[in-house]
């Protein structure tokens, strides 16, 4: 193994989204920051949105499915045992490259599940803990949006104006107002306007194979480059294998491969994980030694459990207007919450978003839409079918909070290995009862507002299999050693210099895509992590 | 890849097999073309010869196809009249429905890819970068009635 005196202040393990600000905040602050990202730096103009073959980089390298993908820097999952297939990138950038960029935070309800519905655990901090880093977090990716939401505490300006509705989004809208139900414009990390020396985006649509402009607030046209200018170095192509600890149990750095598949050491006085929900409880499980047998950081017995995606329902309404839902951005229009707090009387606890999808190219078209319908019929009923659905489709994602289970769980599988020889993750998921009903709510209440929107057809997908985009709670914060693995500032109960500061930590879900509430919370660790060290950021 | 390379992952019978069989899969209809005609079996080549998993599914499915045909009409795929043709092609997707639903992905994904096919459909046969396309810009106006409502959002 080579060896080396650099020691940073500290070590950050993933440049995604959580990774990237937690370095930015720090290295501003004057630490020294090294971060170790196991993919390579993207670079937006050779993202196929510039080819004409860009709709078949979905079904091979960029897939959001890393078994799919299979290239060097990912790691397979052994994702037999689950109905949800994990979703993620490995880039400078992490899963913000592929991710549509739908940006709502969670709500104030989301920190407090405990308290008011007696179900899970509430976060050791507050929404309105929180605002303050969700508006640096808004600041610094660039939001569209609108304020004035009824559905959540008011918030501060939104960067550029909203998306624009499309035809599809004005078409749903309608269906919810007849209705007489909440819709909203999405907060949307992906600039209308040009801001911070970024471009404003065109709608050319397929935000989830990279954006080419830098309209959309992936890090590495985010944090990294403020990162990298305020000191932070990250190293590229390096995947860790393992934190290293010292003679008194501290992690004083990592082992990793470097490029040219040298095992290699990088030294620090703190080691920050930031791996995403599966990826962390990976690297912890596979630190295991003698001090800690069962996992680093895990005395618990939790590093790995309580996964929770978000079960993701699709409604696909088929109308005869053409609605053009390629043009605009994917994930991104208008959403509802008219069904996202708790009422018992709907048969179930929490509850759900609707995030309105527009639609994608001939392709994806063909081969069952947004909703993943599965392909249209072959023979001869084929041509019309395509027909009548190129252009012509919206979909409703039904985004469902999904309660932490114990026995929904990240471990390592027994044979599967990386190219590295690092033993890969398995992931056991099974969907819960609540999550069920209200998964079938949802459905009954999209087909609803699609007819009361104009549709002549309705399709359903009761449980999109992949889905597994928000990889969620398997290293989860708390206040007690014994039911959570860091505490309120994202600090290993058991280590006290190694820290988790992606999706892992999240006690509960919400019912939103997460990025917003992730990288706010990123922020929050960073800022204590600054103040313990009696430091200050310019 | 070059089509010399393409095609040297499927043989020249398992190309004429291959166009037949998409010809089934997506026929010819008014201007559009089968995808056989098209020539998505270049593309199916080409996958094979990119990935041998996806290669020997497809060529084993190919030849579980010719089988079949032979076995219940004793003739070749490509001499049989259609209502044939799509009876074995029935029979391959109940018994092997991992190549089925393979082939026909990467048929879709070919023949929708190509250029010819997205200008019949009306679309601009162009990638979506650089030049992207117009809408018009949100209106705030559209949500003041929503604002009318209040707050629906749980004190915590």
């Amino acid at each position: 193994m080579g060896s080396s005196n650099d020691i940073a202040d500290v070590v950050v393990v993933g440049a995604g989204a959580s990774g990237g600000a937690f370095s930015w905040r720090l290295a501003k602050a004057g630490f020294d920051v090294v971060c170790l990202e196991q993919g390579g730096w993207p670079d937006p103009h050779d993202y196929a949105s510039g080819r004409d073959d860009w709709e078949l980089s979905r079904l091979s390298y960029m897939s959001p499915d890393p078994n799919v993908r299979g290239l060097p820097e990912d790691y397979p999952v052994n994702d037999e045992d689950s109905p949800i297939a994990p979703l993620m990138h490995n880039a400078v950038g992490g899963s913000t490259i592929h991710w549509s960029a739908h940006f709502p935070r969670f709500r104030p309800s989301d920190f407090r599940v405990k308290s008011l519905d007696g179900v899970a655990d509430d976060f050791p901090m507050t929404y309105e803990d929180l605002e303050p880093f969700f508006d640096e977090n808004d600041r610094i990716s660039g939001v569209a949006g609108m304020t004035g939401d009824p559905g959540y505490p008011e918030k501060s300006e939104r960067q550029t104006r909203a998306i624009p509705l499309g035809k599809p989004g004005e078409t749903i809208a309608r269906g919810f107002d007849k209705l007489g139900w909440h819709w909203w414009p999405s907060d949307s990390a992906i600039l209308t306007e040009a801001y911070d020396g970024r471009a404003a985006c065109n709608n050319c649509g397929p935000c989830d194979i990279g954006c080419y402009r830098k309209a959309k607030a992936s890090t590495d046209v985010t944090y990294w480059p403020k990162a990298i200018a305020a000191g932070a170095r990250l190293k590229t192509r390096c995947r860790v294998s393992e934190i290293t600890l010292d003679s008194d149990g501290r992690a004083d750095g990592v082992a990793y491969y470097d490029e040219s598949g040298a095992l290699q050491r990088q030294k620090g006085r703190a080691v920050v994980v930031a791996c995403n929900g599966i990826g962390t409880p990976r690297l912890l499980l596979n630190s295991a030694s003698g001090r800690f047998p069962n996992g680093l950081a895990n005395s618990s017995g939790l590093v790995g459990k309580n996964l929770m995606f978000h079960p993701y329902a699709m409604v696909t309404g088929v109308f005869d207007e053409r609605l053009d839902g390629y043009k605009g951005p994917i994930g991104c229009s208008i959403l509802s919450q008219e069904f996202y707090e708790t009422d018992l009387s709907r048969g179930f606890v929490r509850g759900y978003t609707f995030q309105i999808a527009r639609s994608s190219g001939p392709v994806n078209t063909a081969l069952g839409g947004l909703g993943g319908h599965g392909p249209i019929p072959w023979g001869a009923e084929h041509h019309d079918v395509m027909r009548e659905r190129l252009g012509h489709t919206l979909t409703i994602a039904v985004i469902g909070e999904d309660l932490p289970e114990h026995h929904n769980a990240v471990t390592i599988d027994d044979e599967l290995a990386d190219g590295h020889g690092i033993p890969a993750p398995k992931v056991s998921y099974t969907m819960s009862e609540n999550s069920t009903r209200m998964m079938d709510h949802g459905i009954e209440k999209s087909t609803l507002v699609l007819e009361a929107a104009g549709a002549k057809d309705v399709l359903v997908n009761p449980l999109l299999r992949p889905a597994g985009w928000h990889l969620m709670g398997t290293a989860r914060m708390g206040t007690d050693p014994a039911t959570s693995v860091v505490d309120s500032e994202g600090r290993a109960h058991d280590v006290d210099n190694l820290y988790v500061i992606d999706g892992s930590i999240l006690v509960t879900g919400g019912a939103v895509n997460p990025t917003s509430t992730i990288q706010a919370l990123a922020l929050y660790v960073a800022e204590r992590f600054v103040e313990r060290a009696g430091r200050r950021g310019a | 890849m070059s089509a010399a390379e393409a095609t040297r992952s499927f043989s020249e019978g398992q190309t004429a097999l291959a166009s037949e069989v998409l010809d089934q899969l997506i026929p010819g209809r008014d201007d559009f073309p089968g995808a056989g005609e098209l020539g998505v079996a270049q593309h199916l080549g080409s996958l094979a010869a990119s990935k041998p998993d996806l290669g020997a599914l497809l060529s084993g499915g190919l030849e579980a196809i010719d089988s079949e045909s032979r076995r219940t009409h004793a003739a070749a795929f490509a001499d049989l009249g259609d209502d044939q043709k799509i009876e074995v092609l029935r029979t391959v997707e109940s018994r092997s429905p991992e190549f089925f639903a393979m082939l026909v992905r990467h048929s879709y994904a070919g023949y929708y890819s190509h250029r010819r096919v997205i200008e019949l459909m009306g679309l601009e046969a162009r990638p979506p970068q650089p030049l992207g396309f117009e809408l018009e810009p949100f209106d705030p106006i559209t949500v003041e009635h929503i604002k009318e409502r209040g707050k629906i959002w749980r004190d915590a």
